[in-house]
């Protein structure tokens, strides 16, 4: 997937590749003016080192960042590196860990990056009072940060870095630290911002909600590598890889040449091989554990039997034979009501019958993660 | 989790060794009163001699605590921002006067600043400068012994604080001038009040290394605890001075840390500060 070649016309163009101790990033990825992309992977797969690289808070061991067209970062062997300092790179980021300069009250800590870059006092302040009304906290401007809530800090430190009317905004999982509600908060003043600021921003999250609310694109990350990338829709529907589909939460099911992604809602669990199924996958499963969402029951399941003997029928009128992962049989998922489990005796170690119709299966060609 | 009156968590035995260290602490204090002749006391700490160690000790305690926070805090910002083990390094180098002998220092110093020593011969001949036994002297000697206090104070506290602050600095535009003066700086004031407040006390009572670098002449490197150690080795007569310059030493260390109140590291409470003074300690 990961192109080398540099991305032209692009307003962020990175081909980097960074060594962090064993680890080793290599990616290449371009964001349009005026666009959010979000880079989705699990922890450890690099999302953090990218966006410090970006930053320039990391040196880069090969490659090249460029923003809108002014070259940030270059090491190659033929010419001198170029190595702009963090401070000079007009690359705004915002980390789950507000950081808010604890000695700074929330005005002053809006002030502080117009003040750094030249403003005068009066107008940073003008700046500084405009920017709490915009992130909804009119009136909190002489707190400091410790008298402020999770919640509001993150707004005073949004304030604060689109404030500094960054170039590029860097989104380092943002809403990670904060609980429910006030994500769902945040994200939408995240959202809203970036639109009436016009930023050309990337998103770094394990959440595919943050992609989702924010970002048309999507870049998933894996072991350093860009495994998949597609517009965030597309991502959601159809996965293409197996990193993918675990961090949108869609079953995928392999066969040799093909794969067979599912949503969980779309499992059924029953106690009893059905009689008559007529076109729909039924499966012998085996419960591995149940888990609480908010409103439904997420039922990790292993599909019994030899995975050979599994015959997957897709709506796209493919049928194809399921192979063993790493010599295990395969796993999926099955969202069902609390209520249906109670009623069903659904506990660890249950043997069960599943069944997915078949036109709720996707099938595609096989990729590699 | 409530606990029924009287019971401790502390082990009792714990009180013994707990009170006899604090009586170690506090009853030569209380002897030293004691035995103070309140008579002749202001006639004591008000002789030429005593007024001239006085002004001696506070002019060359400040210059040498002024040179510890000008040459201390740039030190304590790159040892902390090193690598593990350069800050290893650095720490045990700044740390051995900490452990060294005053006198050795002392010794250490006359054989550097010495008319035959490393430094010393050359500067004397290009500059004709003969530092040992000078007031200068006395300066260099109190910053070699306070220097540590200061560093490994506000090196510990700039190392807890972390890169974060600076960061987010950084990423708004701010030169990495702007961050050491309006974020790294004001974020261990607590640690420079209280490396400030030791290192002027260290210099304050320094004896050994100003004794054998600099020497003892009268208003010219006789500092209050020299003045104190002549004093008490003179007549018998001149013990009584001897008690009266402690007691005016001891007074005068006490006042520092009353007024500066923040001697030690990472005060809490320090959130309560009027909004009028901009910079808050923070505790991480």
């Amino acid at each position: 997937m990961t192109a080398s070649k540099t991305h032209t016309g692009a307003f962020l163009a990175a081909d980097i590749e960074v060594k962090r101790g064993a680890f080793t990033l290599a990616a290449s990825l371009s964001v349009d003016r005026g666009t959010v992309v979000a880079v989705l992977g699990p922890n450890g797969s690099g999302k953090s080192t990218l966006l410090s690289a970006i930053a320039g808070f990391l040196s880069l061991g090969r490659g090249s960042i460029e923003v809108g067209g002014r070259c940030l970062s270059r090491e190659d062997a033929r010419t001198t590196p170029i190595r702009i300092p963090p401070y000079q790179r007009g690359v705004g980021i915002l980390t789950q860990s507000a950081d808010l300069f604890p000695h700074l009250t929330a005005y002053e800590n809006i002030a502080f990056g117009p003040r750094s870059q030249g403003m005068g006092r009066r107008e940073a302040a003008a700046i500084a009072e405009r920017w709490m009304e915009d992130v909804g906290l009119p009136g909190y401007g002489s707190l400091r940060p410790h008298e402020l809530s999770g919640g509001q800090q993150q707004r005073v430190a949004l304030a604060r870095t689109l404030a500094a009317k960054p170039r590029l905004l860097l989104l380092d999982e943002p809403f990670a630290s904060l609980d429910t509600e006030t994500t769902d908060d945040v994200r939408e003043l995240v959202s809203t911002q970036i639109a009436s600021t016009q930023s050309t921003a990337l998103i770094v999250s394990h959440d595919i909600v943050d992609a989702l609310s924010l970002a048309s694109r999507s870049i998933v990350l894996h072991e350093g590598r860009i495994v998949e990338e597609a517009s965030t829709f597309d991502l959601v529907r159809a996965p293409r890889t197996a990193v993918s589909a675990r961090l949108v939460g869609i079953n995928r099911l392999e066969g040799t040449n093909d794969t067979a992604v599912f949503h969980p809602a779309d499992v059924e669990i029953l106690m009893a091989r059905p009689t008559a199924h007529g076109p729909d996958n039924v499966w012998p499963a085996y419960v591995l554990g149940l888990s609480r969402d908010t409103r439904a029951l997420s039922v990790r399941l292993e599909l019994g039997g030899e995975a050979q003997g599994l015959r997957v029928k897709t709506s796209n009128q493919k049928e194809f034979s399921l192979v063993p992962q790493d010599s295990t049989s395969p796993r999926i998922v099955a969202e069902i009501r609390v209520e249906a489990a109670a009623a069903l005796n659904i506990v660890r170690g249950a043997r069960v019958w599943v069944r997915i119709p078949q036109q709720s299966i996707l099938a595609y060609a096989a990729e590699k993660w | 989790m409530r606990r029924p009156r009287g019971e401790t968590r502390v082990p009792r035995l714990l009180y013994i060794p707990a009170v006899l260290g604090l009586a170690l602490l506090v009853l030569p204090l209380a002897g030293l009163l004691a035995r103070a002749n309140w008579a002749t006391l202001p006639a004591a700490i008000t002789s030429d001699e005593a007024v001239q160690a006085l002004l001696l000790s506070l002019g060359t305690a400040g210059c040498a605590t002024v040179f510890c926070v000008v040459l201390g805090a740039p030190l304590a910002i790159l040892m902390s921002r090193s690598s593990a083990r350069v800050a290893g390094l650095l720490r045990a180098l700044v740390t051995i006067p900490l452990v060294m002998p005053p006198l050795v220092g002392g010794i250490a110093l006359l054989y550097l600043f010495g008319s035959n020593g490393l430094l010393g011969e050359a500067l004397y001949l290009l500059g004709g400068i003969r530092l040992p036994f000078s007031t200068a002297a006395v300066v260099i000697a109190q910053t070699f012994v306070a220097l540590p206090f200061f560093v490994i104070t506000v090196e510990g506290a700039l190392r807890s604080v972390g890169t974060r602050f600076e960061r987010s600095a950084a990423a708004v535009g701010a030169s990495p001038w702007t961050v050491v003066w309006r974020i790294t700086l004001p974020l261990v004031r607590p640690a420079l009040v209280a490396g400030t407040v030791l290192s002027f006390s260290r210099a304050l009572g320094e004896f050994g290394a100003t004794a054998l670098f600099a020497g003892n002449s009268p208003g010219v490197t006789r500092t209050m605890p020299l003045a104190i150690y002549t004093a008490f080795n003179g007549a018998g007569v001149q013990t009584d001075t001897a008690i009266a310059l402690s007691l005016l030493l001891l007074a005068v260390s006490l006042t520092m840390l009353v007024v500066l109140r923040t001697w030690r590291p990472n005060t809490p409470g320090s959130n309560q500060e009027p909004r009028g003074s901009s910079l808050v300690g923070h505790t991480v």
